[in-house]
């Protein structure tokens, strides 16, 4: 097999300010850190007018349906048995207003995993930089140091880097959380549009 | 009177063969979590058989005569053929580690791979079944696009957020052009004039003008009630009239309807949760658009700009590919 070589500009994209916001160095994950979510991004319809908790039915029913432990299935079911005591003229208003105690609900529970995860990045950090340290001791230490010594610092690195690879193998799966939560979301957002179109 | 029933049963049977032969198609959507491949009915739009295939499916396309498709199945470091004919893997290609994206040359005999992990594009010789050249790209390859006659790709690296112009006979680099931050996906125009470059963190595309290599357009988007960091531009897909092109926003959950002669978005259709990658039908009425949250494919009709159906798929749908 030829590996072409090519003779790239090196120029560096930071130098010319490459365009876009900076990367929160405290994210873990791959995807790119939506802080919270709006009813917009999901509803296609009327906007929510007055505050949802004021509504009894209302709050009742996010209070039912938004709970981490509520299944997006679960949490449809009991929307469309709501849905189905509000009369049609009041839907607009009635579901506008549910869909946004939802989302509400959503982002606090959001809120909680996002900084779990920053937390997740802030350790991964600290074990880069205590790695580094005890590699620079590693190296730093005289040939003839005793045994004991040396073994006692590799063992120390080593268990620095089981804890940084363990983590990064949780990463991925952690990462799903406010996706899981985005789909959950979602689902309930066209159930209650469902509604809306009957 | 019975003989002119039959004939009218007849022209009836045969204008629904005819139409039914016209809008043959399928379309197939990688689904990235699931390890499979789903194949839907282009006419009915029924999802008529679920493929297991390798690790991790992400970029597909087909081959020139429609007789395959091309999986990059990621996590299993290889290229999978899938004959469409039998809907078997007949066949497994190298690809180097981590295949994301692929892309097929003009003439059907090249596939260009992206490698993620280790800053390579693979040129893969189809034909030979082996990687004839690795070219060295940017830090973390993504996007790729070939011009239409073939002598150009472009390769996005995600890192220095930069498009590469690459001469596919010399494998020098002809170009970098900076673009927005983490770009995504490269997107020729039909006439080769033009490339369109996605920035997924940026929330951009760019419009390169492909003789100059320099950027002439950046397109910004701006949905009312959507916070900016959902918007997060990635498949691009333009009309064949090269009137219209549609920009995926992944978790804005909007696809963006430009006018590529102002550059003015006339519109954002509200999809699935985190469009993804999209594909026109044969004969370009109807865009297909995969939704990677909701699992499931949009389905828009392209004159009326209006989303007409949703149809659910695997998890973690990818791309989307039409064949006939």
């Amino acid at each position: 097999m030829k590996v072409m070589r090519i003779a790239w500009l090196g120029v560096s994209a930071m130098a010319l300010g490459a365009a876009g916001p900076p990367i929160d160095p405290n994210w873990p994950c791959v995807q790119r850190l939506v802080p919270s979510l709006t009813a917009s991004t999901l509803w296609g319809g009327h906007d929510a007018a007055g505050d949802w908790r004021a509504n009894p039915q209302v709050a009742t029913v996010v209070a039912a349906v938004s709970p981490r432990g509520i299944s997006a299935q679960d949490g449809a079911a009991r929307l469309d048995r709501f849905v189905a005591t509000v009369p049609n003229a009041d839907r607009p208003a009635q579901l506008a207003l549910v869909f946004a105690g939802l989302v509400d609900e959503t982002n606090l529970q959001r809120a909680q995993v996002i900084e779990r995860l920053r937390g997740i990045a802030q350790r991964q950090r600290t074990l880069t930089e205590l790695t580094s340290r005890i590699t620079a001791e590693l190296r730093a230490l005289p040939v003839d140091a005793p045994v004991g010594q040396r073994e006692e610092i590799v063992s120390r690195r080593a268990f620095l880097i089981r804890e940084y690879e363990d983590i990064e193998r949780t990463i991925r799966y952690a990462c799903e959380v406010p996706v899981q939560m985005e789909a959950k979301l979602g689902t309930l957002a066209q159930t209650l549009q469902r509604g809306l179109a009957d | 009177m019975q003989n002119v029933m039959r004939s009218a049963a007849g022209a009836s049977l045969a204008l629904l063969l005819a139409t039914s032969t016209a809008r043959a198609e399928r379309l197939f959507v990688s689904n990235e979590k699931d390890n499979t491949i789903t194949v839907i009915d282009g006419t009915t739009l029924a999802v008529t058989s679920t493929i297991k295939v390798g690790d991790r499916p992400r970029g597909i396309v087909a081959s020139k005569d429609g007789r395959s498709l091309y999986i990059c199945t990621s996590d299993s470091d290889h290229i999978e053929v899938l004959d469409l004919a039998t809907l078997t893997v007949t066949r497994i290609l190298p690809s180097g580690p981590d295949p994301e994206l692929v892309t097929l040359s003009p003439d059907g005999g090249t596939l260009y791979i992206a490698n993620e992990n280790d800053n390579m594009v693979s040129v893969l010789d189809i034909a030979a079944g082996r990687v004839a050249t690795e070219i060295p790209v940017g830090v973390e390859p993504e996007g790729m696009g070939v011009s239409p006659d073939g002598k150009v790709l472009v390769n996005t690296s995600e890192t220095t957020s930069m498009a590469h112009f690459i001469d596919t006979s010399s494998k020098q680099s002809i170009a970098n052009v900076l673009v927005g931050s983490r770009p995504r996906v490269a997107r020729f125009t039909a006439d080769g004039a033009q490339v369109w470059v996605s920035a997924e963190v940026g929330g951009t595309v760019s419009v390169i003008d492909a003789g100059a290599h320099a950027v002439t357009h950046t397109i910004n988007f701006a949905i009312p009630g959507v916070p900016a960091e959902s918007v997060q531009p990635v498949g691009i897909a333009i009309t064949p009239d090269t009137k219209t092109a549609f920009v995926a926003l992944g978790p804005a959950n909007r696809i963006a309807v430009v006018d590529t002669k102002t550059y003015e978005v006339r519109k954002y259709l509200l999809v699935g949760q985190r469009v993804w990658n999209m594909a026109f039908s044969l004969d370009g009425k109807r865009l297909y658009a995969t939704n990677g949250v909701s699992n499931d494919l949009s389905v828009i009709d392209v004159d009326a700009l209006r989303v007409t159906k949703s149809v659910p798929v695997g998890r973690l749908p990818w791309g989307v590919v039409v064949t006939p």
